[in-house]
């Protein structure tokens, strides 16, 4: 980690920018564009999961695109690991994408791959070895319960087993940063339970991780509270987003209580 | 950069578009294949002019009052030159005899009186004489006294170097022109291997590989196609050399070690192809 360390601020999006991105009307009043209120920003902590539910899906979309560099915010607007985003050079952005694990937006699975292949993208691209690549896909394939598809051709999984690959994909190279953009979305009960009981272990790893519309109901109580130092919401919504699992994450048996301290509001 | 990734893009692409592969380790190969009948053929028309250039003479005149241990001294010094094969020192009596023997008879009315001068006939190693070289003993041998003339076919030799070397020229232009094609070939066929991958691409990016990383796969893919091409031509010159047995064409095949260098060069042309076609693709782009 570079910078980080100092501030221990993760990623720092400040508030006349997302406000600007912000196209909705509601989505300006969230941000305290009217009203005459200070509008907030988005500023995460290292070791914390947050979820951010107030952004529309397309600002959240390209929100990302500023988020992995493929898109370039005015300086001082974005700062994610400590790299202002704005005056960031090719080459670092480069180097900062190495360090996130990243769901949505453009992210997608390479379809001439098979699974395995898929998930050691990564490491390789870090460079990290065969064996440590090997390593790490066996570790994450246990834990989302892939170890049947590794062989699988991409091309031939179905959306769900896709999308679990996607977020394995995502964490095989530990990354220092997750950004997760409705990961459980189109996700069956089996798998949503697969998924959440992974991300409990965020908390107690101390992983820094960033949640755009993640259903709220899915993290509540034991999920993340339990090792995370702070769980951001910066708008309340309990509504679950178009797609999102309410019932299947009820079938696995979740608590659907009060979501955490909403502290940005 | 990861071995296992780096030769599983290659299998892939291999397996992905293998018409696309063949075709062009095909067209390399006439190409490559044609660049050989060319270089043998300057290595024809350059013995073929070393031939004619060894079969050239120069004739030092002496006059009389010469002694003969002075003309003597002379042809030895001669012969102690560089690039000289022979010196035939001609005295009176042998020039009368070879002026009879061009003839056919000897026309000299007296037996005693004969105006023919003594000279010194100069034979040149294979290869050795240029215009230059020729000029610079001319001049040498002119300055010597009682050297009256210093013969040799300056125009003769002159227009025909200006020959070899039109002839040489051409032909190396016609070798750079194959190189181009080829080089355009890999380009081509690297170019079209990452047309079919833009989606692949992309995702690497966002993986955060860099450019080495995505291109090294397809620059070594070029490099490797362009190689064995250049290695099946040289199969197929020899297999035709064994199979007619040209005499003009084996004294002039390069050698074992020239195949290789040539081999090697063709690496570098398949690079220049290669690189030219991932700079200029998504595999670069942000």
């Amino acid at each position: 980690m570079e910078n980080t360390s100092e501030s221990q601020t993760i990623i720092e999006i400040s508030p006349d920018f997302l406000r600007e991105l912000s196209s909705t009307e509601e989505e300006q009043r969230s941000a305290g564009a009217s009203g005459g209120a200070q509008p907030k920003g988005i500023s995460i902590a290292i070791g914390t999961l947050t979820t951010v539910n107030s952004l529309s899906a397309r600002t959240v979309a390209v929100l990302l695109r500023y988020l992995v560099g493929r898109k370039r915010p005015p300086r001082g607007a974005v700062t994610v690991l400590g790299h202002d985003l704005g005056s960031i050079s090719k080459r670092e952005i480069l180097k900062l994408r190495r360090r996130l694990g990243v769901v949505g937006g453009e992210f997608d699975l390479i379809s001439d791959l098979n699974v395995a292949q898929n998930l050691a993208l990564p490491c390789m691209v870090r460079n990290l070895g065969r064996k440590q690549t090997q390593l790490r896909i066996e570790r994450i394939s246990e834990a989302l319960h892939l170890e049947a598809l590794l062989d699988e051709p991409v091309a031939q999984l179905g959306s769900t087993e896709r999308r679990v690959t996607l977020i394995a994909r995502a964490l095989t190279h530990d990354p220092e940063l997750l950004i997760l953009e409705a990961p459980l979305s189109g996700l069956d009960s089996r798998w949503s339970a697969v998924i959440v009981e992974y991300f409990k272990r965020l908390t107690i790893t101390g992983s820094t991780a960033l949640f755009f519309h993640e259903y709220t109901g899915a993290f509540q109580s034991g999920a993340f509270q339990s090792g995370a130092s702070k769980v951001e919401v910066p708008k309340s919504d309990s509504t679950p987003r178009e797609g999102a699992p309410e019932k299947e994450v009820d079938s696995s048996g979740f608590d659907r209580g009060a979501f955490g301290k909403n502290v940005s509001e | 950069m990861s071995g296992g990734y780096f030769l599983s893009e290659f299998g892939r692409n291999l397996r992905r578009s293998p018409l696309a592969h063949l075709g062009s380790l095909f067209v390399s190969t006439l190409l490559f294949t044609l660049f050989n009948m060319v270089w043998i053929g300057s290595h024809v028309i350059e013995n073929y002019y070393d031939d004619l250039f060894s079969e050239l003479t120069m004739e030092v005149f002496f006059i009389d009052s010469v002694s003969e241990a002075d003309f003597l001294a002379h042809a030895q010094e001669i012969q102690a030159g560089t690039g000289i094969a022979k010196v035939i020192a001609l005295d009176k009596d042998k020039a009368r005899a070879r002026l009879a023997e061009k003839l056919g008879a000897d026309f000299l009315i007296s037996d005693t009186i004969n105006p023919l001068p003594r000279s010194i006939q100069i034979h040149f190693e294979r290869g050795s004489p240029s215009v230059e070289f020729l000029s610079e003993l001319n001049g040498r041998f002119s300055s010597w006294t009682g050297v009256t003339q210093v013969s040799y076919n300056r125009q003769w030799i002159q227009s025909a170097t200006e020959n070899r070397d039109r002839a040489g020229r051409i032909l190396w232009f016609v070798m750079l022109g194959i190189f181009a094609g080829v080089s355009l070939n890999a380009a081509l066929l690297v170019g079209l291997v990452i047309r079919a991958k833009t989606g692949h691409f992309r995702q690497m990016r966002l993986l955060g590989a860099g450019s080495w990383f995505l291109g090294l796969p397809y620059i070594v893919e070029g490099v490797t196609l362009t190689a064995l091409s250049a290695a099946f031509s040289w199969g197929v010159i020899l297999i035709a050399q064994n199979k007619w047995r040209l005499v003009n064409v084996e004294s002039s095949l390069p050698s074992y070690e020239e195949m290789g260098l040539m081999i090697l060069a063709s690496t570098i042309v398949g690079l220049i192809g290669a690189l030219f076609a991932v700079s200029g693709s998504r595999v670069s782009s942000k």
